[in-house]
């Protein structure tokens, strides 16, 4: 006799299956990186030499861009393979909680995007000429975290709301893009406070903590509106 | 195990079926049949839970979440993951139902199904495989999850005669083991030499 999976099993299980569909079909992976190493190096073969406390802005901007960008690919392909062969079907006849099945993959878009963002940030630093020291600023480190959080909270929701839209792949940018505004405005708005002053004052506190608002209000509303639009009928 | 009591559901207002009742316990085998169009499948997304909107009651009668003792196979789809290959689609359907089943029964459950060797069932994404194999491997994953109610749309789809007479086996040994289970399917010989129970469905108004 066994026993069905505790909601962590099961999004520990959904994670883990669901890298390994990324692994097996790699182009993936690869497409969003690819996508963000284009950008950069079309800005930077583009745009003339700038100064210093242009180049720090410009590279905030781009790599912010190319993060947004490449994050929409990944997120528009979050259910892919759920939505081939009644895979979803299947899921929602699985003795699987919905929310558990959500927070999988906003992990598992979270995984990727992190992995995107690393790359997207070194390679911008390379192309800006930056100080390599601020891969391994807490602050920059934590407001891509943050930016991150916020774009694949909202992505993902709005990608299982989209999940049994015939137009999905029409309507969800068109959802994506004027919704995830706010969050690329705090981030990019903060960021660059950071790089021109490193002073944690009023400003960037203020935009830092509009930031992780933005972020609660949409991972709280993927938690509670994605697992309702998973459980309900077509 | 489950009762249908007084179910009605009509189709952008065109009647499926009225009043439709009936009971599934131990060892019972509903098929349910009827012509293109009648409703055969949608009566079965309905028991299911996949669909909702319709009148009357569908009861399951069984411990936790009936999703833990029922298995589904849809007609026009298999459930299964295409990149991946046979052995990881079935470990993480399997897993999912917390059955965590070593490699070895894994493998030795493909084999009686044909589906044989390192390649087939390790190496080969089942986009690879044709419309057949992939059934035998749906059928493969339904003897695993051993369920106690088998809801199954016409589960012989793209099976060979061999393929047919394996399935036939399986469902008369769940049966006799205290399993049940509703079959949608237009095939007859496969409930020749079965007791089971038939409803018909036909189109309302016609």
């Amino acid at each position: 006799m066994s026993h069905d999976p505790s909601s962590l099993q099961s999004t520990l299980i959904i994670l883990r299956h669901s890298l390994r569909i990324d692994i097996a079909a790699k182009e993936r992976l690869i497409t969003p990186v690819f996508f963000a190493a284009i950008i950069l190096l079309l800005f930077s073969f583009a745009i003339p030499e700038q100064p210093p406390e242009i180049r720090s802005r410009m590279m905030v901007a781009e790599s912010l861009l190319a993060i947004f960008f490449a994050m929409q690919i990944a997120l528009s392909r979050t259910f892919e393979a759920e939505r081939q062969d009644k895979v979803f079907e299947h899921l929602r006849l699985s003795p699987v909680d919905s929310t558990a099945f959500i927070l999988a993959k906003l992990l598992h878009v979270l995984l990727v995007g992190s992995g995107v963002s690393f790359f997207t940030l070194l390679l911008s630093l390379i192309l800006q000429g930056q100080d390599f020291s601020l891969v391994t600023d807490p602050v920059v480190l934590g407001g891509c975290l943050l930016t991150l959080l916020g774009l694949t909270g909202i992505g993902v929701l709005l990608a299982a709301i989209t999940l049994r839209a015939d137009g999905q792949q029409i309507i969800f940018p068109l959802l994506y893009f004027p919704l995830s505004i706010p969050v690329l405005l705090c981030a990019s708005e903060a960021l660059i406070q950071w790089l021109d002053t490193h002073k944690w004052d009023d400003t960037m506190r203020g935009w830092a903590t509009m930031l992780i608002a933005f972020d609660a209000i949409y991972l709280t509303m993927t938690l509670l509106l994605g697992s309702e639009s998973v459980d309900t009928d077509p | 195990m489950l009762k249908v009591q007084g179910l009605t559901f009509a189709f952008k207002n065109r009647p499926l079926f009225e009043n439709l009742s009936f009971e599934v316990g131990d060892r019972s085998l509903i098929r349910i049949a009827g012509a293109n169009g009648s409703g055969k499948s949608t009566l079965v997304s309905l028991i299911t839970g996949l669909i909702s909107g319709a009148q009357g009651e569908i009861i399951f009668d069984g411990p936790n979440d009936y999703r833990s003792w029922t298995s589904w196979i849809a007609a026009d789809a298999n459930g299964l993951i295409p990149s991946l290959s046979a052995t990881a689609n079935l470990e993480f359907w399997l897993r999912l139902r917390g059955r965590n089943l070593p490699n070895e029964v894994l493998e030795s459950a493909l084999s009686d199904w044909g589906l044989s060797g390192v390649w087939v069932q390790e190496n080969l994404p089942i986009s690879r495989f044709s419309t057949g194999m992939r059934r035998r491997l749906a059928l493969a994953r339904l003897d695993l999850e051993a369920s106690r109610l088998w809801i199954l749309d016409e589960p012989l789809f793209g099976l060979d005669d061999a393929a047919c007479q394996k399935f036939r086996n399986n469902l008369e040994r769940h049966i006799a083991t205290g399993g049940a289970a509703i079959v949608v399917t237009h095939d007859e010989r496969l409930m020749i030499g079965l007791d089971h129970e038939t409803i018909k469905l036909g189109r309302q108004g016609n």
